[in-house]
């Protein structure tokens, strides 16, 4: 029974301690158990504090347990730097979770993207859903400088990726977002810390726990487009008003089409009428992934281990063949392993070790890269995905009839999705190992509380990629295969049907002799930058004490890290060692838990600057004070107010990540090349010695000076709540100070730049049974971030709209759009482009900017002004809500970004955007385009179908094209359903639990932003970004 | 117990020394003394500039990418369209344009050909400035070797200063390596102050500067090179523009006094040829006339005074890829894709237009039809008979040039219907004006349907800046803003008249007709086509149009650029047989834009530079 209602609990276990054997309270919270005398009884019930009750031979057989409600929360510790803390003595501003709650969103693939909307001032933000390449952009607290805003992320103690670290393998996952939770980390720690902790072993017997996930996915946007003939219509509009007469299509040929729709002779094969749907014939429906992991968690009094494997396996999207020589298809395949072992060598003595790696295989279509850099494939990717939005729909059918592919008359074999994936494959292959080894010494010997700790880290990666290709270098899908464009006489119709042929085009080339099929080139080897080792030592002394109601504790530590890596650009040279140093210290001080104090301090060291300049003192000081535990207000208000904190901290924190290393001294360079000279023998001339940027002796880190104010409270033991505000100065941001023209070499870098920014995040979590059986819960955080540059080197006689200073951080400047030129009055009436040349091609329902320095012309760089809004959001917010019907549960998560605006795709937003390339091709909302018929309703300009026309009103950068791109989506629903443990015994499986579950990602999306793209990518030229369905099961044994 | 402590002090200790961990003597690179520590490694330094002299003959120079300085002029045509000569320049669009060749202040490339060539102007002057503050305090140098590096920093000064003061006027004197705690906003100087240290610096060069070069040097400026630039910047320093004081664009006209200096500078110059490198002297005209522009086996004509040499070179695109005169120059017929899709440069008939014929007659296309006072001219075919120039520089439509790779003969199919104009062709790929090149095309080049053959590789060119003739044709322009046309001063053995007509008769032209000889006015206008012609697209017409003044006149109407339409009797032909007959109209060709107001005969500083300094003053009306 409860403690307080004293309303019977329903499906609480009793077990016998040391066996298997128990049962499980019922409906009216009775339970009958056999059991010898002396045996002890253990009671456990979810959210409840576990009851052990020892029977007596002279023991009532009716025997009522009171269970009392866990409220262990504030004794439950949290992970901090360089220690743990209990929750209720913390003056920092910490956000923590526990590993389970990762694990429930499922069927995410990479840790940074399940953080989305889970806790406040983590902004997230997914760009590429393409597998094994769709990690979240992790950012804390904003943007505080232009140069980096990557926080440090540490796992177990060691910087290392969290995106594949599998969440089964994670115990928590803490956040630290004020200077008295990162003045630890010094030189590192000013954009916060995420640090990741994974499970250890416990002394308990073998629980073995085994996960499945089966997942369905599909893009979350694809292209809209109008009917051929209306295409045809308004490209013919839009010839006209660029008087590009020549290229207006016959009315034969749109009678002849308009005739093909009507009987339905069209299709993506049809010779005649190609009509291709991209999406439909090059996306799935559905596509495959899929996740298992198996664990093992337990051990002794000498041994704990936990140890797990796991493999994930992302699909594709796009419908690839597979040839007899490659795969094209993109898709990721992860193998994760992990033994963490503790062992108790003596009874003060522990050792630990981890174990770990992965290794993962990224596959994808062999388009266009340059260089062996995986992420150089900018160009070809973009032209890649591009293509799915953009590729002619009627000018050629997938293939003709005689089995040939069909091209555009340009022979971009690009045109033709199929094509692309002839081009080959390229597969990356990741491979990563971790061994941690560290040592704890009790001394308590010496004194109590008193121990000593050293830890040894070592990380080795190769990275490297395999190349089937079958083009060489040079142009993208150069060749491939044989393709043919064809042109018909539509006013010809021939005696079997059909048309006359007017123009054929054979590519790549018209030599009948070519057979196309280059033979596939295979390349191996190491990426750039593709191997590194890394070395990791700590020591540290650690006290904690209480003396009386007085408790204290003191930390002091080292550490050193040593980076060894290829260079970035190289296969074969290593780079110049990475070295950092850093001595830490931390003092804790509380009174009776009521009055708290805290000292970070760390003097850390940086490789990167010149003697003198490389070490600093970061501090920070907290002081809290828990009301919650005063007399007065426990007396008073100690029935429901269970907590009650208030938190103050400052400190100072650095960050070097983005500086050059030795900009202190000024290098000359061997260029290697030489200058050819003769009269009819070259000879050559050389080395050359270029001198490199100007150096700068006294170029150090930036400096972020972060206060933060927080309080955190629990009322009526359901409701938690903490509000936290902050502001931060970010000073001596290296940038690279200007030098004029004729300066003639590059500028050394100043620590000149300044920002400052502020915000605030709530938290807020209410949790509560509405009866026996039905559970719910409500959580959620807002957060809110701003920022400002304060100073980056602008020109003084810059007008001061345009200077950076007062403005965001990247800041969006935009012309602003102030309607439609009405008439030809207008165009020759008002402000006149930059680009005088321009102003005649210019049509009545071309967009009209603000003249904002009213001089005459519109200039596209001193009329772009700054917009409020840019495309980093200042506001995000999630909340979860939850319900359980006793073992059935149903939790919603949702995800929401606003004040955030971005610009969107030509591709999406322009009719006509290859009017170059003869493709006619229309948006659905090209009907609301400006025209003298209807000028009133318009909401997009005239169309123009030559570039050199759309050069001035279709084009980005102005208030038309860039949009809100707030939104609010569904990012998590699921339900599970808990076998009943009852039911399990009954079956005598030895199976402790099955959890069965459904969930989906991303299911529903609000926003205003374009529809044809998701409003968090918003981009036509990345992987699509998707949404997934899930189903899977948790067995624990 | 005792023992554990001992190991961890011991640990602690050993650790302690932070500062010296994180030393690592970072093997990056070389420190200044070291470079400056050899003749070899100073020597190495100062060879930089060679790459940054502005290379205008290379299709990626400047990254123009496919644009030919030419067709920022009325030289030339480029229907590429992806070039910031078309969208930047020609739209008039040049004050926040960084990256434009020409204009743009982009450091990008900087230090190679594809850099721009202020940035690389500014970049080659620190390097002299340096060499000229390091050599003389260098005592493991001897004499020789410091009077040579001198000599060439002395050069590079004048030149690289002379590059950046033609296109952007008077400028500060660059004397000095500047460091960051310089004050960078520095008082512009006028135009003939700047031009006086060029001629200072020059005049250490022609002091320290050899002869010649041995032969494994050739490609070293020498003291011909520092007579010729100094000559080239005097005629300069004499042209009204130049004359204009900072503050203001005006056309006063030639200064006499500077137009006097410049005709001595000329006149020194071709006497130190004539007496102590004849080997330089101009070349013989005739049908060697055109090796002064491709030549075998010397990478450089004899007549060549300051070029980069290409010294075997053969200027190919990538390994094994096809020589890049293509991409200059002619169309290789497939369909418009790729760098050997088109031919980049149509020369315009504005160009066409100063050929004479070869009785020394103008033969002129006006919108009516061809116009020309010589009898012998044949309106049905109008090349032939005309100046020997034009048969050396200019493919027309229908001419017959090179052969496939099977023997069969290339024609030049830019009439209405052929095969390099639209519609056989799309609109980027299309021969705009009619015209092609040849100055630079061999006809055994030409080979359409075998890109990469050895023919391609018979000859060498080079970018030449200052050839011989062009000595002769600044003499002559400075001596008729001297002295007249006619007039020989004491020391003096020619006339201009008399150089113009060297220059003509060279090729087999006669001379100028006598009535257009008789006021410097009249004879002024003969000067400059002369030289429009002998200097077609060696980045000399460009220039000679603002320093005349001249740019506005020609641009301001619409469609500024002409082309030729050449319509054939039987258009059905692909080629043209003994019974197609053309017959010829004036065309406008109205993409080739040519936005120039009066502010642009000086080109901007960037609006960054004006936005800080106040002193570093813009130039009028940007």
């Amino acid at each position: 029974m409860d403690e307080t209602t004293n309303e019977p609990l329903i499906g609480v276990s009793v077990i016998l301690k040391g066996t298997n054997s128990g049962t499980i309270t019922d409906y009216n919270g009775k339970y009958t158990i056999s059991a010898e005398t002396n045996s002890l009884l253990v009671f456990s019930y979810i959210g409840y504090t576990d009851v052990e009750l020892v029977l007596h031979a002279d023991d009532d057989l009716y025997k009522r347990v009171f269970m009392r409600e866990d409220t262990k929360e504030l004794e439950e510790v949290v992970v901090v730097g360089y220690g743990i803390q209990t929750k209720a003595s913390l003056v920092g501003s910490i956000s923590a979770l526990k590993g389970e709650e990762l694990q429930k969103v499922r069927n995410v693939t990479t840790v940074s993207e399940a953080l989305q909307g889970m806790m406040a001032g983590v902004t997230s933000v997914m760009v590429d859903g393409k597998p094994g390449a769709d990690d979240a952009q992790i950012t804390i607290r904003g943007n505080s400088s232009w140069q980096s805003s990557d926080p440090l992320i540490m796992v177990d103690g060691v910087e290392r990726d969290m995106n594949d670290v599998d969440p089964n393998e994670i115990e928590s996952l803490s956040v630290l977002k004020d200077a008295s939770a990162t003045a630890v980390y010094g030189v590192k720690g000013a954009n916060g810390v995420i640090l990741i902790t994974t499970k250890r072993g416990t002394k308990e017997k073998p629980k073995i726990s085994l996960t499945a996930n089966f997942g369905f996915k599909q893009p979350l946007t694809h292209p809209e487009y109008t009917d051929y003939v209306t295409a045809m219509h308004l490209w013919n509009e839009g010839a006209v008003n660029d008087l590009a007469y020549s290229s207006l299509i016959p009315e034969s040929t749109i009678a002849a089409w308009e005739n093909a729709y009507a009987t339905g002779n069209i299709g993506p094969y049809n010779q005649y009428f190609p009509t291709i749907d991209w999406y439909n014939e090059i996306i799935r429906p559905v596509s495959l992934s899929e996740q298992y992991n198996l664990n093992i968690r337990g051990g002794s009094e000498f041994m704990k281990y936990f140890t797990s494997i796991g493999y994930l396996h992302d699909g594709d999207v796009y419908n690839t063949q597979k040839t007899d020589m490659f795969d094209p298809a993109f898709s990721y395949k992860r193998f994760n392993w992990r033994a963490n072992f503790d062992f108790n060598i003596t009874k003060s003595t522990t050792l630990a070790i981890n174990l770990a790696g992965k290794q993962g295989y990224r596959s994808q279509t062999g388009y266009r890269a340059d260089g062996n850099n995986e992420n150089d494939d900018a160009f070809g990717q973009e032209r890649f995905f591009k293509t799915l939005y953009n590729a002619p729909r009627n000018v050629f059918p997938i293939k003709y009839d005689d089995g040939y592919y069909g091209v555009s008359s340009n022979a971009v074999q690009s045109d033709n999705l199929f094509l692309l994936f002839e081009l080959g494959q390229r597969i990356y292959k990741y491979n990563q190992n971790f061994i941690d080894v560290s040592l704890k010494q009790n001394l308590d010997f010496i004194t109590k509380g008193l121990n000593f700790s050293g830890k040894l880290a070592y990380n080795a990666e190769s990275n490297a990629q395999t190349r089937l290709q079958r083009y060489s270098g040079g142009n993208f899908g150069e060749v491939a295969y044989i393709a043919y464009y064809r042109e018909w006489d539509y006013t010809q119709i021939l005696p079997g049907g059909g048309y006359a042929l007017k123009r054929e085009q054979r590519s790549p080339t018209d030599d009948p002799e070519y057979q196309g099929r280059i033979p596939l080139a295979a390349y191996d080897n190491l990426l750039d930058g593709g191997y590194s080792n890394k070395l990791y030592y700590e020591l540290a002394l650690n006290y904690t004490r209480s003396f009386d109601l007085h408790n204290i504790s003191l930390l002091a530590l080292m550490n050193r890290n040593e980076n060894n890596m290829l260079k970035r650009n190289s296969v074969s040279e290593m780079d110049y060692e990475y070295k950092d140093e850093a001595w830490v210290t931390r003092m804790t001080y509380n009174w009776n838990e009521r009055y708290l104090a805290e000292f970070n301090g760390a003097y850390t060291g940086s490789y990167k600057f010149a003697p003198g300049l490389r070490f600093h003192f970061f501090p920070s000081y907290s002081i809290g004070w828990r009301a919650s535990e005063e007399p007065f207000i426990k007396n008073t208000m100690g029935s429901y107010l269970n907590n009650l904190k208030f938190r103050y901290s400052y400190g100072i924190v650095g960050y070097d990540r983005y500086a050059n290393p030795f900009t202190y001294i000024q290098l000359y360079s061997n260029d290697g090349g030489g200058i050819n000279f003769g009269k009819d023998v070259t000879t050559s001339y050389g080395p050359l010695y270029t001198e490199g940027s100007a150096a700068n002796i006294n170029a150090t880190w930036e400096t972020a000076y972060k206060q933060n104010f927080g309080i955190e409270t629990k009322i009526f033991n359901r409701l938690t709540g903490s509000f936290d505000l902050y502001s931060e100065n970010r000073e001596g941001i290296l940038m690279s100070v200007y030098v004029p023209g004729w300066f003639g070499n590059t500028a050394s870098a100043g620590n000149i730049g300044r920002t400052k920014s502020r915000g605030f995040e709530i938290e807020l979590a209410w949790q509560d049974n509405l009866s026996k059986n039905w559970q719910y819960w409500i959580k959620g955080n807002y957060s809110f971030n701003e920022n400002r540059v304060v100073f980056r080197d602008d020109p003084a006689y810059l007008s001061e709209y345009l200077k950076n200073a007062g403005k965001p951080i990247r800041a969006a400047y935009k012309l602003q759009n102030i309607g439609y030129y009405e008439s030809l009055d207008d165009i020759f009436n008002y402000t006149t482009p930059n680009n005088k040349a321009t102003q005649t091609l210019l049509v009545p329902g071309d967009l009209m900017y603000l003249d904002y320095d009213s001089d005459g012309v519109i200039d596209m760089n001193k009329d772009k002004i700054p917009q409020k809004y840019n495309s980093f959001p200042r506001v995000t917010y999630g909340w979860t809500v939850g319900l359980s019907y006793k073992s059935i549960q149903f939790s919603a998560m949702f995800y929401g970004v606003s004040q955030i605006y971005k610009e969107v795709d030509g591709s999406v937003l322009w009719d006509m955007e290859y009017g170059n390339n003869g493709i006619y091709s229309a948006n659905t909302d090209a009907p609301g385009r400006w025209n003298a018929a209807n000028p009133s309703d318009a909401t997009k300009p005239s169309i123009h179908v030559l570039s050199q026309n759309r050069g001035y009103s279709m084009i980005g950068g102005t208030t038309f094209s860039f949009q809100d791109a707030s939104y609010v989506r569904l990012k998590n629903l699921e339900i599970s359903y808990l076998i009943d443990r009852s039911i399990l015994n009954r079956a005598q499986l030895g199976i402790n639990n099955i959890e069965l579950y459904v969930n989906g990602n991303n299911l529903l999306t609000f926003t205003k932003f374009n529809r044809q793209l998701d409003p968090e990518g918003s981009s036509v030229s990345v992987y699509p970004m998707v949404r997934r369905f899930n189903f899977g099961t948790r067995v624990t044994f | 117990m005792e023992k554990k402590y001992n190991i961890i002090l011991i640990i602690l200790l050993t650790l302690f020394s932070c500062e010296s961990y994180l030393e690592k003597n970072p093997d990056l690179g070389l420190s200044e003394d070291e470079v400056f520590s050899s003749f070899f490694s100073t020597r190495g330094y100062l060879d930089k500039v060679y790459n940054c002299i502005n290379d205008f003959s290379f299709w990626k120079n400047q990254t123009a990418n496919r644009a030919h300085v030419g067709q920022m002029s009325d030289e030339a045509a480029n229907p590429y369209g992806f070039t910031q000569i078309t969208n930047y320049i020609n739209k008039g669009i040049w004050l926040n344009s960084a990256v434009s060749p020409e204009t743009g202040w982009s450091t990008d490339d900087v230090g190679s050909n594809l850099g721009r060539v202020i940035p690389n102007a500014f970049l080659a002057l620190r390097i002299s400035n340096r060499i000229i503050e390091k050599v003389p305090t260098m005592s493991i140098l001897s004499k020789s070797e410091k009077e040579e590096l001198l000599g060439q920093a002395y050069f590079f000064r004048a030149w690289f200063y002379f590059e950046i003061i033609r296109r952007v006027g008077g400028m500060p004197i660059f004397d000095k390596v500047l460091s960051t705690s310089d004050n960078m906003d520095m008082e512009r100087k006028t135009y003939w102050e700047s031009h006086l240290w060029v001629i200072e610096q020059l005049d250490q060069a022609i002091e320290l500067l050899p002869h010649e070069w041995l032969d494994s040097e050739l490609g070293r400026p020498n003291k011909a090179a520092a007579y010729a630039v100094k000559e080239m910047a005097a005629l300069y320093a004499a042209s009204p523009l130049m004359c204009n004081p900072l503050d203001k664009i005006e056309n006063n006209g030639y200064d006499v006094e500077k137009a006097k200096l410049a005709a001595q500078y000329a006149k020194e110059c071709l006497e130190y040829v004539e007496t102590n490198v004849p080997a330089h002297k101009m070349m013989p005209g005739g049908a060697n006339y055109k090796y002064i522009f491709y030549h075998s086996p010397n990478f450089v004509s004899d007549e060549s005074l300051w070029y980069i040499n290409s010294a075997g070179a053969y200027r190919r695109q990538g390994a094994g890829g096809t020589p890049d005169i293509h991409i200059f120059w002619l169309t290789e017929r497939t369909g418009g894709a790729g760098n050997y899709g088109q031919a980049n440069v149509s020369i315009s008939q504005n160009l066409i237009d100063k050929f004479q014929t070869i009785n020394g007659y103008n033969a002129i296309l006006t919108p009516t039809g061809w116009e020309s006072n010589d009898p012998t001219f044949d309106p049905i075919n109008p090349f032939d008979n005309r100046d020997p120039r034009f048969d050396a520089f200019i493919l027309y439509p229908g001419e017959q040039y090179g052969n496939y790779a099977n023997g069969s003969p290339n024609y030049v199919c830019t009439w209405e219907g052929g095969a390099d104009v639209e519609p056989a062709v799309p609109p980027g790929s299309t021969v705009r004006t009619g015209y092609q090149v040849k100055k630079w095309l061999w006809p055994e080049a030409v080979k359409l349907d075998k890109p990469n053959h050895n023919d391609a590789l018979l000859y060498y060119y080079n970018c030449v800046h200052i050839r011989t003739t062009q000595v002769w044709l600044d003499y002559a322009e400075a001596m008729n803003e001297a002295y007249g046309p006619t007039t020989v001063p004491a020391g003096y053995t020619y006339s201009s008249v008399d150089a113009i007509n060297k220059v003509r008769a060279r090729v087999g032209m006669p001379a100028v007709k006598i009535d257009l000889t008789t006021d410097a006015t009249r004879f002024r206008n003969v000067i400059r086509d002369e030289r429009a012609v002998e200097l077609l697209l060696e980045n000399h017409r460009w220039f000679d149009i603002r320093r005349w003044m001249i740019a506005e006149s020609l641009f301001n109407m619409p469609s500024p650029i002409k082309g030729i339409r050449a319509i054939p009797s039987d258009a059905t032909q692909l080629k043209p047989n003994p019974g197609n007959v053309f017959t010829y109209q004036l065309k406008d060709v109205p993409e080739e834009l040519r936005v120039f107001e009066r502010k642009h005969y000086w080109y901007p500083i960037p609006q960054e530079e004006a936005n800080r300094y106040i002193n570093f003053k813009q130039n009028p009306g940007w």
